[in-house]
């Protein structure tokens, strides 16, 4: 009798996870992730499940943040800019033109504000930071006309995607504006904005209305990344078994598969609708030279404003942060990351199971 | 679940109020349940009430009785009156059309009833109408603005589905109209099965009413115009009806005005408190429906019956009925598309033609109790006993039935616009 | 004893109805004003406030939430009253005094529970120092109206329970204030 108690006490024991996050849901590649987790879990232990919350249907980030701490929900897969809603802290891991390679993104998790971060979220919000994902690395501006130069930014109204967006848009000399994504497309239409910053998600809803699409580059009109965490007083009720079944599927093989679906979506996207010929609407992505005036525009516009919002001490963060997302963007080169020799054929699977027409 | 129902009802027989019942029960569930903990529902209500959309409620609340202060409405109506009011139950009509073009401007469904419980209730009482047929005909009137572009439904629908917002919205003209349409002939029914009296044109008169409306006619021009000329966004509409009331009333009746704004303001705050008061109970209600997965599990139990398209539908539509039962359109949209349109997909379904379906479903379901917000609206804003309200909504809720099952058999109801309207630059 | 009772309520419903209710009215004024020059400026001069519709929805909702306060004490909060109706209508009056002590009762204990699991909510988001999207506005001023107005909600149907008690013992107490029509004795 105690035999069978101590084995079932090593045994993975079934779990019911609620999973929040603001992102719409599957061919979001975020989102196929996450049912790629339930899968795999559902595999792994069976019996669990994986009840996945898109577009704040449960909570929206902040408020998952809370939930997590007072122990009424498992996980989220929340974004750092979003995040900073309750802890100021957590933009310091934001900013555009930064982060300029798919190598250098994968480097976030060594950064000494990284691991900082993580501490901070374990002591006080008592969540658990499994690690990191990213949005699309290719957040752009879509308009009705072609936005080129810097000078192209001269008082256009542009949506914004949050108050460190609206720096960036700002120094490129843009008045940004905020309002509810589904006012974007017909106010696209009828003319009160010119455009918005968006991911390629964004572009797909407004490509009829905004069909002039401009990228700079990796990560190059924003710069913000998903953390995926777990609520520790959930967490610490399971057993070993449980934990270590939890934590190696994420980190070992769903943070992983999120990365590589969300750069194979930004290939199929890009495929489909990149222009060479920026007269012409599509998708079109800035020469380095053409990025580089922005980033000069821009210099450290978005740093000093993050300053500004964070506490006193949360200065030196934001500033190594700086230093070492550039760091790694000249140590890892375009080209030099795995994930950028990734098989999407492999994957085309899980988008035509979510957009088969 | 059955406990919970069991509790809500009981609480709304005893005449608890409403949102009382509502979060009550869910709060006794909560303390029961290893999964939850109270402390959150305080968060849950805080919450669900911050959202600019929803700030369409007090705006047009607020327009509404702007507009009765200045005598805008009371000229518009008396115009409404002089051109149909002679037909019997004409006025019915008046306040129908008067649905379309607010819902032109609206794209919230209870902002909508409760507007119209403000301007065209009294108006239609004073004439004579009985009471369940005109808090009847807002309430489900108010669901004209999910259908008549901007929508609040549609806007979600297409976020979560990626799906061209603004095809949607021209797919919801021709089944929008056709609310209309269906209202309309529970009025020509009623109007003949209560004996009406008919009235006489009156040329002299409806000149005469013609020429006092003009700067009231200007409203819905400036209001429209504004929306669909590039001012303001749907949710901003509501603010830019109140300005032009303000200064509507500003420029008619000058330092009087002034002097009744505060207090004219205070009912208005009055009757958003009543309604604000539910929707935030209604979201510590849905808060549990939704930490429980109930209305995912039902969604993807008729997922799981591997229906043919059109069987799919009809099951579907019939699901999203029930739940609107218990929860708000919102909710229905988040917790359940994420679960069904990728069926819907592989089943080659049309997503515009199923955003319209889904979004007459929610626009039925704001009438059918215990949790219908249109009906609620109209409640607070009327003070006609909700029971009341409940059984005036029900023939005109058949009749959206009707059309329901009308666009369901001929998608091209729905696809017929954004056909010959939108050109794809790509 | 009865003498005190009568002017606290006697303050506390000048308290909500008079200061409570115009500085939600005031602020509804204030927040549309806010939202018409919010779109002038974007029209005009092609710039907006960031925090614009922030503080449109937080001022307006934080406003609404004490207002609740009124609606309570006016008793109007909306309910299914078909068999309070019914009672009334077959002249069990009796009855009817006896539900309506019980849901004051009911609505008692919602609005101190409530107010007792809002108090740490509004206090953790006061701590970590929580900010509404814009991140320019502080979210616990506008939680803590919420609080607000749920505690006053508690004190006015505490009164309302003691009123609704005594009807049933066919004593009249705060006669200025209004109960519900037809339950008069
Ligand atoms: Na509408
Ligand atoms: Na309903």
């Amino acid at each position: 009798h105690l035999t069978s108690m101590a084995l079932a006490a090593d045994q993975p024991k079934k779990v019911t996870i609620r999973l929040v996050s603001d992102l719409t849901p599957p061919p979001h590649p975020a989102a196929i992730a996450q049912v790629y987790f339930a899968e795999e879990l559902g595999k792994l232990i069976p019996g669990s499940e994986v009840r996945s919350y898109y577009a704040g249907a449960l909570y929206k980030i902040p408020e998952a943040v809370e939930a997590m701490t007072d122990g009424n929900l498992e996980m989220t897969w929340g974004q750092f800019g979003k995040t900073a809603q309750i802890d100021p802290y957590m933009i310091a891991v934001n900013g555009p033109m930064l982060l300029t390679t798919p190598g250098a993104m994968n480097q976030i998790e060594t950064f000494e504000t990284y691991k900082f971060l993580v501490k901070r979220f374990k002591d006080i919000h008592k969540v658990k930071i499994f690690g990191t994902g990213q949005l699309s690395m290719y957040i752009g501006v879509g308009a009705q006309e072609r936005l080129r130069l810097p000078e192209d930014f001269n008082g256009k109204k542009l949506r914004s995607m949050g108050p460190a967006e609206n720096v960036a848009l700002e120094t490129w000399g843009a008045n940004p504006v905020t309002m509810a994504f589904g006012d974007v497309p017909p106010a696209l239409e009828t003319k009160v904005i010119d455009g918005l910053a968006t991911s390629l998600g964004g572009f797909m809803s407004t490509k009829d209305q905004a069909p002039y699409f401009t990228i700079a580059g990796i990560n190059g009109i924003s710069g913000d990344f998903y953390w995926v965490g777990a609520s520790l007083a959930w967490w610490n009720k399971l057993n070993k078994p449980t934990q270590d079944t939890i934590e190696k599927l994420m980190v070992e093989k769903v943070l992983p598969f999120q990365k590589q679906i969300n750069w194979c979506n930004d290939k199929r996207v890009i495929a489909k609708y990149q222009t060479q010929d920026p007269s012409k609407p599509g998708i079109y992505i800035l020469s380095e030279k053409e990025a580089e005036d922005f980033a000069n525009k821009l210099g450290d516009a978005t740093a000093a404003w993050i300053k500004t919002k964070t506490p006193k001490d949360a200065n030196k963060w934001v500033d190594l942060f700086v230093k070492d997302a550039r760091a790694a963007s000249k140590a890892h080169p375009i080209g030099s990351d795995p994930l950028e020799k990734t098989d999407c054929a492999k994957l085309e699977h899980w988008f035509t199971r979510f957009t088969k027409r | 679940m059955a406990a919970l129902g069991s509790m809500l009802i009981l609480f709304m027989v005893l005449a608890v109020p409403i949102g009382i019942a509502l979060a009550g029960a869910s709060i006794l569930y909560i303390l029961y349940d290893p999964m939850l903990s109270p402390a959150t529902v305080f968060r849950a209500f805080f919450s669900f009430l911050n959202s600019y959309t929803l700030m369409a409620v007090p705006f047009f609340i607020y327009t509404g009785f702007l507009m009765e202060k200045t005598g805008l409405i009371g000229k518009l109506f008396q115009l409404a009156d002089a051109l149909i009011g002679w037909v019997p139950g004409g006025f019915a009509y008046a306040t129908l059309i008067a649905c379309v073009f607010f819902g032109a401007i609206s794209g919230s469904s209870t902002a909508m009833a409760a507007a119209m419980g403000v301007i065209a209730y009294p108006e239609m009482i004073k004439r004579g109408y009985p009471v369940w047929m005109a808090a009847g005909v807002i309430a489900c009137g108010g669901g004209i603005a999910l259908l008549i572009p901007p929508s609040i439904a549609l806007i979600l629908f297409g976020i979560l589905t990626e799906e061209s917002i603004v095809s949607l919205f021209f797919a919801g003209f021709v089944p929008g109209l056709m609310l209309a349409i269906s209202d309309a002939v529970i009025i020509v029914f009623a109007a003949w099965y209560l004996g009406m009296p008919a009235g006489k044109f009156d040329a002299s008169y409806l000149l005469r009413s013609f020429l006092e409306a003009g700067p009231a006619l200007l409203m819905p021009v400036i209001v429209l115009g504004g929306l669909y000329g590039g001012l303001f966004t749907p949710t901003e509409a509501g603010a830019a009806a109140c300005g032009y009331a303000v200064i509507y009333g500003l420029i008619a009746k000058r330092g009087q005005f002034v002097r009744e704004l505060l207090p004219v303001t205070f009912r208005a705050v009055n009757l958003t408190s009543v309604v604000f008061f539910l929707v935030g109970c209604v979201g510590v209600f849905q808060f549990l429906l939704a930490n429980k997965g109930w209305p995912q599990d039902i969604a993807a139990w008729v997922v799981a019956l591997n229906l043919s398209p059109m069987a799919f539908l009809v099951i579907l539509l019939l699901v999203l009925l029930f739940l609107s039962m218990w929860l708000t359109g919102v909710a229905i949209l988040v917790l359940t598309v994420p679960v069904f349109f990728p069926v819907a997909v592989v089943l080659d379904i049309n997503p515009i033609h199923l955003g319209i379906l889904v979004t007459i479903a929610i626009e039925m379901g704001g009438v059918i109790p215990p949790v219908g917000l249109n009906l609620f609206a109209v409640s607070g804003t009327t003070g006609v006993p909700l029971v009341k309200v409940m059984q005036g909504a029900i023939p005109f809720l058949i009749t959206d039935g009707i059309v329901l099952i009308l666009v369901l058999f001929f998608p091209i109801l729905a696809l017929i616009v954004p056909n010959m309207l939108i050109k794809s630059v790509f | 004893m009865e003498k005190m009772l009568d002017s606290t309520y006697r303050a506390l419903r000048f308290f909500t109805d008079k200061i409570v209710g115009y500085f939600a009215a005031l602020i509804m004024i204030g927040a549309t004003g806010l939202a018409l020059a919010e779109i002038g400026r974007r029209y005009i001069l092609g710039v907006t406030f960031h925090w614009g519709q922030d503080a449109v929805t937080y001022f307006i909702v934080g406003s609404i939430s004490l207002f609740f306060a009124v609606t309570q004490a006016r008793r109007s909060h909306l309910a299914m009253s078909v068999v309070l109706d019914m009672l009334k209508s077959k002249g069990k009056l009796r009855a009817a005094m006896y539900v309506r002590a019980v849901v004051s009762f009911l609505s008692l204990c919602f609005y101190v529970a409530f107010s007792c699991w809002g108090w740490p909510t509004v206090e953790r988001a006061w701590m970590i120092g929580a900010t509404t999207q814009s991140m320019l506005l502080v979210m616990w001023p506008f939680q803590a109206m919420l609080l607000l107005g749920f505690v006053l909600m508690a004190l006015a149907s505490a009164f309302q329970l003691y009123q609704d008690v005594q009807a049933i013992f066919g004593r009249k107490v705060f006669p200025w204030a209004e109960t519900e029509e037809g339950l008069e004795i």
